[in-house]
C-alpha cells in the first residue's frame, strides 16, 4: 500500500485563475489505447484541457496496446480522432505541440517482460518532459484484463508513489465494475492487491455531466427545496434514463449485460444517490461519498418473492422510432435469436431511513423507447383539503377528482432545466384552475459551452479530487440491490414467447405501466 | 438537441418616447403585443438575467455596441439599455425608443429581452445613475459598460458602484493608458475595492494562465523565488496597459519588494495583424543557486507559445490558441463575474507603482 505524498506550496501566480493549480506534469498511460474510446473521447477530451491550457507543459499521453505502432503512428491515428470527434477544432499548431507529449509503447500483459518497452519509455518521458514520476493510468480494456493488468503494474513496481512533494500514481477503471456482488468484490481485491483506494478512481461519466453536478447544488444550496424534500412532502420520485437508439454493435456485451448491469447499477443507482442523499458538511470527496454510500445503504434489498411486483423486465420488438421502422432486439447483429436479455427494466423501490420511509423511488430505463431522456421528477404530495373541489373543471379533476399535484422535473439531458409545475387561475368570471409549468432552461442562463464529462473527470483526477468518481463501498452496495434482483430474476426467468413484450418506440412493456396503477400512480409522460 | 431549423428571430419595435416614465408602460405593452401576435410555432420566454447598461459616446459607437450586444443576447438574456450621452449638447432632454428583441434558442424557443435606447443631452448627461435608475430590472444584477473611452468620473466614483455588480471598461481604448489605470487606483485607493472588469485584464488571461502553469511541478515552483529579470512587450509605439498590468500582476504575486523588484522591461515593437496594445511576448529569467530558468510566452499568429528551459536540460512546452477572442465574448464573460476582483486591484496598484515617475512612453 502506498501513502500520497506530501504536496507542494500553492503557487501563487494561480489565485484567481480558473483552477487554484493545473495538475502537476504527469505521464497519462492508456492501456487499450488502440481501441475506439482512446481515439474517440479520452485523447479529444486531453486535447481540449490542453488547447484551453489547463494541463502543465509537459503533460504526456503514453498510449500502451498489444498492437505494434510507432510514435508517429499513434499520433496520426489520435490526430485523425480529435479532427473527427473533438469538440476543439484542430489547429496545427497546437496539434503539433499537443503531439510531441504523445507516446507509445507496445505491452503484453501476458509476457514476463511484457511492461519492459513501456517502462523504458517512461523513463525517457520523465526525464525529458520533467513528469518526475507522476502516472495516471487508464485501463480501457476488457473486463476481464482489469485486473491482471492492476496486478502486474503492482509486481512492476510501477504502482509505487514518487517520493517527492506532490507526486502521484493513480489508476482509473471504467465500468462494468464486475457483472455482480461477488465478481465486484473479487475486482476490488484484485485492484487493492497493487493500489490503495484513494489511488483507484471508478469512472461513471454520467457523474461528469454538468447537470449532475448541478442536483448537488439545487438541493444543498437552496434553502426552499431542502424542507420539502422528504417523506412528509413528496409522494413519490421517478428516475427516467431513456435511449432511442437500440444496441447498435454491442450486442455482444448487451447479451452479457442487460440494461439492469448496463444503466441502474451504475448511472440509476447514483442518481437515487444524489436525490435521496442528506446533506454533506462540505464538499469534500470522503464528505460527498460517505453520504451517497449512506443513502445506497438504506435502499431496501428486493426478496426473490418480490422480484415479480417490484421489477419489470422488458425486451424491445420491431417498431417505428422517429419515423424510421427498426428491428426488435434478438434480429440484432451479434444477439441471440431466442435471447431472454432484458432491454428494459423498471424497478420499484423503497429506502429505509428517516426521510424517505414509505416514499417509493420508480426507477426505469431501456433502450428503443421514444426518445433519449433522462430526468427527475420529484411528485410532491396533494393539498390535504382543496377549497376548490367542485369548482375546478379540468381533465385531471376528472381524473383524480383534485388538481394536479405539483411536480418538480429535473431535467439531466437533453435540455437541461428544471420545471415546476403549479396550479393557478385561469382568467376569467368561473373558477377554473390549470396547471402550469414554470420552466428554467438551464441553457438559457448559461449559454457557455460546457466541458465534456471525460474532460471534467481526467482532470479532476490529475488533480486529485476524487468526489465524481465511485468509491469501492458505492460500488459494492449498488451491486448488493442489483445482485438481489439478478438473484430472483435467475430463479424466475420469463417465457421464451413473453418476449419481446413492447414495441420500439413505446414507453416499455405494459406491465410497467401496471406496476405503477396497481398503487394509484402513473409513469410521466416525456 | 432539437433538429429543427432555426428560426429568424422575433423582434418587435415600439414607439420612440420622449419621457422616462412612458418607457415602462411602453415595455409592458411591447411583451402583450407579443403574445397576442400570432407567431405560428415560436415560443417566446420572456427571461433576462441581469440589466446591461451599456454608456457610448455618440450614436455611431452605439450603433455598434448594439452588434455586440445582440451578440451576447443568446448567451445573456438581459434589458439592455443603451446610453448616448453628450454633456454638450443642447437643449437638455431624454428620448428614447423600444424594442423587444428575440433570439432562437433551438426548437420553437425564443428568449425575448428588452432594449432600450436612450439619447441623453446636456445636464442629465451629468446624472445617468438618475436617469438609469428607473429602469433597472429588481434583484437582478446590473452590468454597466462603458465603451469606448468615455470619462470615467462617474462610473468610478458615487452611486454607479454601490449599484453596479460589474464595470467594464477597457484600459487600453484610452489615449494614454498608464493615466486611465492610475484613475482606476485613485478610485480604489478612495472607495475601496470596485468591481471594474477591465477588458485589458480579460484579455490578459491566457497570457497568465500561461505564466502561472510554467511554475506549476515540483521542478519549477522553486523558480519562482529566483526571478531576476522579466521582459514584457507590447505592441504598438508605447507601452500598453496590458503590458503594464501583467507586470503589476507579477510583482503583486509574487510580493517583489517595494524598493528592490527584479528588473522589468517593458518594451513595445510594431507587429502587423496585432491589435495596439496587444501583448507580443513576456520572457522571464530566474536563477538560484542551484541552477536557472528561462521561461517565454510569446505570440505567433493567434496562438501563444510557452517554452521552458533549465540548466538541468528540461525543455517542454505548451501552447494555447485563440489570443484576441471576439468583443462580445470577453464581455460576455465579465457579465457571469460579479464584485471585485482583487486580483486586479492588487495589479493596477502595482503597476501604476512600477510605472513610477517613469518616462517609458
Amino acid at each position: 500500500m502506498s501513502v500520497q505524498a506530501p504536496s507542494i506550496e500553492p503557487n501563487p501566480l494561480r489565485e484567481g485563475l480558473r483552477l487554484e493549480r493545473t495538475p502537476p506534469p504527469c505521464a497519462l498511460v492508456i492501456f487499450g489505447a488502440s481501441g475506439d474510446l482512446t481515439k474517440r473521447k479520452l485523447v479529444p477530451a486531453l486535447y481540449a484541457l490542453f488547447s484551453g491550457g489547463l494541463l502543465a507543459p509537459g503533460f504526456t499521453v503514453v498510449g500502451a496496446a498489444r498492437t505494434e505502432m510507432s510514435d508517429d503512428e499513434f499520433r496520426a491515428h489520435m490526430r485523425h480522432g480529435v479532427g473527427e470527434f473533438g469538440r476543439i477544432p484542430l489547429n496545427d499548431e497546437m496539434w503539433r505541440a499537443f503531439a510531441a507529449g504523445l507516446r507509445y509503447a507496445p505491452v503484453d500483459f501476458d509476457a514476463e517482460d511484457g511492461f519492459e518497452q513501456l517502462k523504458q519509455v517512461l523513463q525517457e518521458v520523465d526525464h525529458e518532459r520533467g513528469t518526475a514520476g507522476n502516472r495516471v493510468f487508464y485501463l480501457s480494456i476488457p473486463p476481464s484484463a482489469i485486473g491482471t493488468v492492476a496486478r502486474r503494474l503492482g509486481e512492476e513496481g510501477m504502482s509505487q508513489v514518487p517520493d517527492s512533494p506532490g507526486g502521484f500514481v493513480r489508476l482509473i477503471v471504467e465500468k462494468p465494475f464486475g457483472r455482480d456482488l461477488a465478481s465486484a468484490r473479487q475486482l476490488s481485491q484484485d485492484l487493492h492487491h497493487s493500489f490503495s483506494e484513494d489511488q483507484i478512481y471508478r469512472i461513471d461519466h454520467y457523474l461528469g455531466k454538468e447537470t449532475v453536478q448541478n442536483l448537488l447544488v439545487f438541493r444543498f444550496a437552496n434553502g426552499i427545496f431542502e424542507p420539502l424534500w422528504n417523506r412528509q412532502y413528496i409522494d413519490h420520485v421517478q428516475i427516467t434514463v431513456a435511449e432511442s437508439i437500440g444496441v447498435e454493435n454491442r450486442g455482444e456485451y448487451y447479451e452479457e449485460s442487460g440494461a439492469l448491469r448496463d444503466i441502474v447499477q451504475n448511472h440509476i443507482m447514483q442518481l437515487v444517490a444524489l436525490v435521496g442523499m442528506e446533506a454533506p458538511a462540505n464538499f469534500e470527496a470522503e464528505t460527498v461519498r460517505d453520504e451517497k454510500v449512506k443513502l445506497l445503504r438504506a435502499v431496501r434489498p428486493i426478496l426473490e418473492e418480490d422480484v415479480l411486483t417490484q421489477t419489470v423486465r422488458g425486451q424491445y420488438g420491431p417498431g417505428w422510432i422517429e419515423g424510421e421502422p427498426v428491428v426488435g432486439y434478438r434480429e440484432e447483429p451479434h444477439v441471440n435469436p431466442q435471447s431472454l436479455r432484458e432491454t428494459f427494466v423498471a424497478i420499484r423501490l423503497d429506502i429505509d431511513n428517516w426521510r424517505w420511509a414509505g416514499t417509493p423511488f420508480y426507477v426505469r430505463t431501456g433502450k428503443r423507447l421514444p426518445k433519449r431522456a433522462t430526468e427527475i421528477a420529484i411528485q410532491f404530495r396533494e393539498v390535504p383539503h382543496s377549497p376548490f373541489r367542485g369548482h375546478v373543471t379540468t381533465a385531471a379533476e376528472q381524473r383524480y377528482g383534485s388538481i394536479d399535484p405539483n411536480l418538480l422535473v429535473l431535467r439531466i439531458q437533453p435540455d437541461e432545466g428544471i420545471t415546476l409545475r403549479f396550479g393557478a387561475k385561469v382568467p376569467g368570471q368561473l373558477l377554473k384552475i390549470r396547471s402550469v409549468s414554470m420552466d428554467f432552461l438551464y441553457g438559457s442562463a448559461f449559454l457557455t459551452e460546457s466541458p465534456e464529462a471525460y474532460e471534467r473527470l481526467l482532470l479532476d483526477c490529475m488533480l486529485g479530487d476524487a468526489t465524481l468518481f465511485a468509491r469501492v463501498d458505492e460500488v459494492d452496495e449498488a451491486w448488493r440491490f442489483c445482485t438481489a434482483i439478478l438473484d430472483g430474476w435467475r430463479e424466475r426467468p420469463p417465457a421464451r414467447d413473453s418476449l419481446p413484450n413492447y414495441e420500439a418506440g413505446t414507453w416499455g412493456p405494459e406491465d410497467a405501466h401496471k406496476m405503477l396503477a396497481r398503487e394509484g400512480r402513473a409513469w410521466r409522460r416525456l | 438537441m432539437s433538429t429543427a431549423l432555426p428560426r429568424a428571430p422575433l423582434m418587435i419595435r415600439g414607439d420612440h418616447v420622449s419621457s422616462l416614465h412612458a418607457v415602462s408602460a411602453e415595455l409592458a405593452r411591447l411583451h402583450q403585443e407579443l403574445l397576442r401576435s400570432e407567431h405560428d410555432e415560436v415560443r417566446p420566454v420572456r427571461t433576462a438575467v441581469l440589466t446591461l447598461v451599456c454608456v457610448c459616446l455618440d450614436t455611431a459607437a452605439a450603433d455598434e455596441t448594439d452588434e455586440v450586444v445582440r451578440q451576447l443576447a443568446g448567451n445573456h438574456p438581459a434589458r439592455v439599455i443603451l446610453v448616448v450621452a453628450d454633456r454638450n449638447a443642447k437643449p437638455d432632454g431624454i428620448a428614447a425608443d423600444l424594442a423587444l428583441e428575440c433570439s432562437a434558442i433551438g426548437g420553437a424557443d425564443q428568449i425575448c429581452a428588452e432594449s432600450v435606447r436612450l439619447v441623453v443631452h446636456g445636464t442629465p448627461a451629468l446624472h445617468l445613475t438618475s436617469v438609469v435608475g428607473p429602469l433597472l430590472l429588481p434583484d437582478v444584477p446590473v452590468v454597466l459598460w462603458l465603451t469606448g473611452a468615455p470619462p470615467l468620473d462617474q462610473a468610478l466614483h458615487g452611486e454607479a458602484i454601490e449599484v453596479c455588480e460589474r464595470i467594464v471598461i477597457d484600459s487600453d481604448a484610452y489615449a494614454d493608458p498608464l493615466a486611465a489605470l492610475r484613475e482606476i487606483d485613485n478610485a480604489q485607493r478612495m472607495h475601496g475595492f470596485i468591481p471594474v472588469g477591465d477588458l485589458a485584464w480579460a484579455r490578459l488571461l491566457p497570457w497568465r494562465e500561461l505564466v502561472a502553469a510554467s511554475f506549476d511541478g515540483r521542478n519549477m515552483a522553486p523558480f519562482l523565488h529566483g526571478v531576476r529579470h522579466v521582459e514584457v512587450e507590447s505592441c504598438g509605439t508605447r507601452p500598453s496597459a496590458e503590458a503594464w498590468l501583467l507586470a503589476g500582476w507579477l510583482a503583486s504575486r509574487l510580493a517583489w519588494a517595494h524598493d528592490a523588484p527584479p528588473r522589468i522591461s517593458v518594451t513595445t515593437r510594431n507587429q502587423p495583424g496585432v491589435a495596439a496594445g496587444g501583448l507580443l511576448s513576456v520572457r522571464m529569467h530566474c536563477g538560484l543557486d542551484s541552477g536557472t530558468a528561462d521561461v517565454s510566452v510569446q505570440r505567433h499568429g493567434d496562438t501563444t507559445v510557452t517554452r521552458i528551459t533549465t540548466s538541468d536540460g528540461l525543455d517542454a512546452g505548451g501552447m494555447m490558441t485563440t489570443l484576441a477572442p471576439a468583443l462580445h465574448a470577453l464581455v460576455g464573460r465579465e457579465l457571469q463575474e460579479a464584485g471585485a476582483d482583487v486580483i486586479y486591484a492588487d495589479a493596477v496598484g502595482r503597476a501604476t507603482m512600477l510605472a513610477g515617475g517613469s518616462a517609458l512612453r
